[in-house]
């Protein structure tokens, strides 16, 4: 620890410190643009400059001594940026002096020299850094006061402002005003070092230096990342903003909830901005465990669908037609269209976004019932559980990481948390009061160590460009390759050499994380073969499970009991869906309720009663990340009509039938999960037993298997400026391409779980053979099917 | 050669003169002669001894040798070259690098460009013994993009080095070994700054990079690196071969040995000259440049960073060396005197000198961006054309200070101080052009 005086403050904080969070300890404040605590410090804006003096030791060894016998502190010549200065023992700082205060002025007043004030037309206006300073700094009397008499000046700079482009489109999510960029390079540094995507840079220099992508004005209007949103969080001014938000709203307007993101199942943390109702906005919140501050374009970017064609009133099918009608008249409904049908008999099927609440009535109502019949959207045929979990610290812990999947698409945060892992950093330091401090180990430019990382994915993966060994095999072949990284059995085609580099770094590191995707889970014998790798390299697990909760649910025991159907599977005779499922099972029941929060054809064709759902934005209660930490879910205020959530649903199905509902409310069955089942406190981590499982009908070899790759869009996100980006394209090899008559450009037809879809083909080289790709969008991802193609065609 | 010479400037006191008889002039001595630059001619005048004696003293004695000679860095900081090179770590296992800033940008400074372009052997022989010094097996020669001529005989020089055996490994059967690339900037002054040129080489923007760590912990691709200057390299040839001594008996006290001038400006006789430090201006302008050809009214004494100074009999007979020039104000700098005639307006000499930095500024930190690139250079531009008005001088006076120490490199410095020095000596010609008096422009121009 140093001792740190800061204005005759003295406090102790780690050594490696940065001046700047030594300030802020003390609690002094000091003005900063360019600093962003998750990225490089680059002292590159100047505002955060402060004196630093230290004391130094005479020729004797000791320190050299001032009149009352202190050592004395010997102020440095010039200003220090305390971003990029760290904290020595004994260092003396002071922030209020004339000096100081005269260098951080000047320094708003030349940001301010090149900045269009049009605050009013700003989306960052009101929550704008750059705007607070010059509130604070703006009418410094030496600088704009002529004279005591004299009415102070508007501006000494009088001449005129460079000019720029305004509304640079940069993709179809962020806009560039060129204009109001005050190159703080924060942007830049968050694309090298973050995703490791380098999109952006300084193009041009001194007064005319301004940012661009790499392609420049004659590239696509894209940026090529699946996290290009963080960009508008950590801008300071309002240079780069969200184009799905701009002008929605001035930000003194919304209303801010702090939540979770259920995207995926990692758990980032949310600030969810409303305004009359509508979700407009979603930021980044710092969360420094999971996601620290950063989100999924996913995650961000697609929340137009939770304000538009909303199911808000319950509908009940009478005459053949979907009618809409109160909760009463749906509950009386319900219990004419189960009469006569056994309650073991009946099924409670829940999205793989419910929370744990939600999970536990659905748990006690079967219980309640009797029924085996009940399950959750998208659980893996082998259950997360089972895997010991591996926390993002653990992660960084590691020596070796094996990733069997695609993080950059699964869960995003896991691709973020391994470009640290790839840079050597460790979890950040923390002040005594629990604040993390910014890590000035982090530099500009890190080289990636590559020697820690091997990834091995059924579809080329972006993050095979910081693995040592790195390789693609076909969807179904995982179990061969995880034999041979257990020393029995030849490695798939092709990777022989990789699994090679992979046993040996297994073999030579003491901590092991591996990452599993969906395609593993969903592969009976390869998820097997993956615990025993496990088990043998004394391995923590972190498993990229397609079900937001799928941990939090598992282990509440919501799978299929003996005899019950899955997700996937008809059975029940009656059943309570929270999604839609495929035509098959809508088709085999008798009785049918949908509690969603969308219509489609399907639903209009097969519902027998449809009720309104919450969003995960607007559910209160709490869900279990991909590291078993419980993590908090606060209800937005978003228009919903009637919607209700699951807990009140079931109780309403509860009723129905003739039981008393077990669980009526979300507070109570938090309660029963805190009691209960022990539930630690939001994030702390529920060390769940694993969950006893019976393996279900094995995977069907199919001739050409049509595998849905897991990606971070799903289907309900493709509206507005989200349908501009998200390609839903049937991708085949050259070589599949020609055995089945397919040509690039081409539409065709085929059958999905999700019904049939239109889509476009697209040969890519170098994809495995024998195999057709489409985007999950959520729903079966991972899971191979047989590919149906019904109609083909020239484009 | 001249081992007679070797601390014989005790009884008589130091060197400090070009027309002293002991005073003999090394660095440039081959510069200007036939096929200058070939290997054979290297050779002929004992080319590539001085390597093999550093190898025989070994690393410890070549640094003793270079910090008793008291050299200082021909850049313009004047950092002691032997105590940079003691900071490098020893015997790290990683790949060492030296790397030699030949990118001389400044105004008025040509001094490296002859160097290299009529004795590119004598810089590889200097990067040698560096390399040895420190323990780096590979170099990196950064030329100035527009020095073609200079680009093309480094090259030529190292292809034919390499050809017979003075580049690459077991040198002269020692186990010595050594290479060295070169990289031809794309015209930017600021890769003159030693971390923005390590960015430039690494293949990244020149922008200069946060210190610390220093380039001796964390240089080019995160190694330990050390980076030297065209004539500090060269002069590390003859310290070897003729001793600290030698070395030490020229300049004063704390400015040791001798220095390429260069004179530029109205002078009957401009260019580089090669005279011990302390030598006097006056020696050098009127006994070597041939005196002005026009009214002189300042000298900026070390490139165009350095505060001017006005042409009075006091600064024409202050010695040149780093404390005399602190002492008046300015800076010896790269050694590069320019004179300003006093048919021009100090006001267009500083506009031009302004326009240069603001257009050389990389875009990084603040005050250099908005500072020197918008506003100084706006500010000229506003007096320059008559349309300034009273004040103006005053918030010029303001924006040096709030520039001043301010930046991230010293980029900004650089161009503050010779306005600095200007409005220090020749105020009243800013005053009246504040007051609308127009700024006559002669001459060409830069930009």
């Amino acid at each position: 620890m140093a001792k740190v005086t800061i204005n005759e403050r003295t406090v102790e904080v780690p050594n490696g410190t940065s001046v700047m969070d030594a300030i802020f300890h003390a609690g002094y404040d000091v003005p900063l643009f360019c600093a962003e605590k998750h990225l490089s410090p680059v002292g590159a804006c100047r505002m955060c400059l402060v004196k630093t003096g230290a004391p130094r030791k005479g020729p004797d060894g000791n320190f050299i001594l001032d009149d009352n016998g202190q050592p004395k502190i010997f102020w440095a010549p010039k200003l220090a940026a305390s971003c990029v200065t760290a904290v020595t023992d004994g260092m003396s700082i002071d922030t209020l002096s004339d000096d100081v205060q005269h260098a951080q002025s000047g320094m708003v007043e030349l940001t301010l020299l090149n900045h269009p004030l049009d605050c009013p037309t700003c989306d960052k206006g009101g929550a704008c850094e750059l705007q607070d300073r010059s509130y604070e700094y703006g009418l410094v009397e030496k600088f704009y006061q002529p004279s005591e008499m004299e009415l102070p000046l508007y501006t000494r700079y009088e001449m005129t402002r460079r000019h720029g482009e305004k509304h640079h489109t940069l993709s179809e999510f962020v806009t560039l005003d060129r204009e109001r960029c005050i190159h703080c390079k924060r942007c830049i540094r968050y694309f090298d070092e973050v995703p490791g995507d380098n999109v952006l840079d300084f193009i041009e220099r001194g007064v005319h230096t301004f940012i661009n992508t790499e392609e420049g004005d004659a590239g696509r209007s894209e940026l090529p990342s699946n996290f290009s949103g963080n960009i508008v969080d950590i801008c300071p001014v309002g240079a780069l903003l969200d184009r799905t938000a701009r002008f929605r709203g001035r930000n003194w307007e919304y209303d801010s909830v702090e939540t979770t993101s259920m995207d995926d199942a990692a758990g980032a943390g949310i600030i969810a901005d409303t305004r009359s109702g509508f979700l407009e906005r979603i930021r980044g919140l710092e969360r420094r465990e999971v996601n620290e501050t950063w989100l999924s374009d996913a995650a961000r970017f697609g929340h137009d669908w939770v304000n538009e064609n909303r199911v808000t009133r319950p509908l009940i099918r009478r005459d053949g037609r979907l009618v809409e009608a109160t909760w009463e008249e749906a509950q009386a409904a319900i219990k004419s269209g189960l009469a006569g049908i056994p309650q073991t008999r009946i099924g409670v099927y829940l999205p793989g976004t419910a929370t744990l609440e939600e999970g536990l009535a659905a748990v006690e109502l079967t219980q309640t019932l009797g029924t085996p019949h009940r399950d959750f959207q998208n659980r893996t045929e082998f259950p997360a559980t089972v895997f010991p979990a591996a926390s993002f610290d653990d992660l960084l812990d590691a020596q070796f990481a094996l990733v069997l999947g695609d993080p950059s698409e699964e869960t995003p945060t896991v691709h973020l948390r391994l470009s640290e892992f790839s840079r050597n950093l460790k979890p950040a330091g923390k002040l005594n009061h629990g604040t993390p401090i910014a890590d000035l180990n982090i530099k500009e430019n890190m080289d990636r160590d590559t020697s820690k990382l091997a990834l091995f994915s059924p579809y080329p993966a972006q993050l095979a460009k910081w693995a040592g060994a790195s390789g693609t095999h076909l969807p179904g072949a995982e179990a061969a390759l995880i034999s041979a990284l257990l020393g029995s059995g030849e490695a798939p085609a092709g990777l022989a050499e990789a699994v090679d580099w992979t046993k040996k770094r297994l073999s030579e590191s003491q901590k092991v994380v591996i990452i599993l995707g969906a395609n593993v889970l969903n592969n009976l014998e390869a998820a097997q073969k993956a615990k025993q790798l496990a088990e043998k390299t004394g391995a923590k697990v972190m498993c990229m499970t397609p079900a937001a909760n799928a941990r939090g649910l598992e282990a509440l025991g919501l799978y299929p009991q003996k005899g019950g159907a899955s997700w996937t599977e008809t059975g029940p005779n009656a059943a309570y869906y929270g999604f839609i499922p495929t035509e098959d099972q809508l088709k085999a029941a008798n009785f049918r309720i949908l509690h969603i929060t969308h219509r489609n054809a399907l639903t209009d064709k097969y519902a027998d009663v449809i009720l309104p759902n919450q969003t995960a934005y607007e559910k209160r209660g709490q869900m279990l990340n991909l590291e078993g930490r419980v993590l908090p879910l606060e209800p937005v205020s978003i228009n919903n009509g009637e919607a209700d959530g699951a807990v009140a649903a079931l109780a309403v199905l509860a009723e129905a039938i003739g039981v008393k509902p077990p669980v009526r409310l979300v507070r109570q069955a938090s309660k029963t999960l805190t009691e209960k089942h022990k539930l630690p406190a939001p994030m702390g981590r529920w060390n769940v037993k694993p969950a006893s499982f019976q393996p279900s009908t094995p995977d069907t070899r199919h001739p050409t298997p049509l595998y849905l790759r897991p990606t971070m869009w799903r289907r309900e996100q493709i509206v507005g400026a989200v349908a501009n980006v998200v390609q839903v394209r049937l991708e085949v090899s050259p070589e599949t391409a020609k055995a089945n008559a397919l040509t690039d450009g081409s539409f065709v037809e085929l059958e999905t779980p999700s019904g049939i879809e239109r889509v476009t083909v697209k040969v890519v080289e170098g994809l495995p053979g024998g195999v057709m790709y489409l985007p999950a969008l959520g729903n079966w991802a991972g899971r191979s099917v047989e590919a149906k193609i019904l109609v083909g065609g020239e484009a | 050669m001249s081992d007679k010479v070797s601390g014989a400037g005790d009884a008589l006191g130091p060197i400090i003169s070009g027309k002293d008889p002991r005073f003999v002039p090394t660095l440039y001595a081959q510069v200007g002669k036939d096929k200058s630059w070939t290997l054979d001619f290297y050779l002929s005048h004992g080319g590539y001894e001085a390597i093999k004696k550093a190898i025989g003293m070994g690393q410890d004695a070549v640094i003793e040798e270079m910090k008793k000679s008291g050299l200082r860095g021909r850049g313009g900081a004047g950092f002691p070259t032997g105590m940079k090179w003691s900071f490098m770590p020893k015997n790290t296992g990683k790949q060492h690098y030296i790397a030699c800033n030949a990118d001389e940008s400044e105004p008025g400074s040509f001094k490296d460009r002859y160097l290299m372009e009529d004795d590119p052997h004598q810089l590889i022989e200097g990067m040698m013994i560096a390399g040895l010094a420190i323990q780096a097996t590979k170099g990196y020669l950064y030329i100035r993009g527009e020095y073609r001529k200079a680009y093309d005989r480094m090259m030529q020089a190292v292809k034919e080095a390499k050809e017979h055996g003075y580049l690459g490994q077991n040198l002269f059967g020692t186990g010595f070994e050594f290479e060295l690339y070169i990289h031809r900037g794309a015209g930017a002054y600021i890769c003159g700054e030693e971390t923005a040129l390590m960015n430039s080489l690494e293949g990244l923007r020149a922008n200069p990079r946060q210190k610390p760590p220093f380039p001796a912990q964390a240089g080019l691709w995160g190694k330990p690196t050390t980076i030297n200057n065209v004539e500090s390299l060269c002069s590390a040839v003859h310290i070897i071969q003729r001793g600290a001594d030698w070395f030490a008996s020229m300049g004063t006290e704390k400015s040791k040995g001798h220095k390429l001038f260069q004179v530029s400006g109205p002078f009957k006789r401009p260019g580089v000259y090669e005279l011990p430090l302390g030598t006097t201006f006056r020696e050098l302008l009127y006994d070597y440049a041939g005196g002005p050809t026009e009214p002189i009214q300042a000298i900026i004494p070390g490139g165009s960073s350095c505060p001017p100074l006005p042409w009075t009999d006091e600064i024409l007979d202050t010695p040149m060396d780093y404390e005399s020039l602190v002492a008046k104000g300015s800076l010896l700098g790269t050694g590069g005197v320019i004179g300003i005639p006093a048919s021009m307006s100090m006001v267009d000499a500083m506009w031009n000198v302004t326009r240069f930095y603001g257009h050389e500024s990389c875009g990084k930190c603040t005050p250099c961006r908005e500072g020197v690139s918008g506003w100084m250079v706006g500010l000229f531009e506003k007096i320059g054309t008559g349309q300034g008005k009273k004040g103006d001088v005053a918030v010029l006076e303001n924006m040096l200070n709030q520039i001043e120490g301010r930046s991230f490199c010293a980029l900004a410095d650089a161009a503050c101080w010779p306005v600095r020095g200007s409005l220090k000596h020749f105020r009243d010609q800013f005053v009246a052009a504040e007051n609308g008096q127009a700024v006559e422009r002669i001459g060409s121009r830069w930009g």
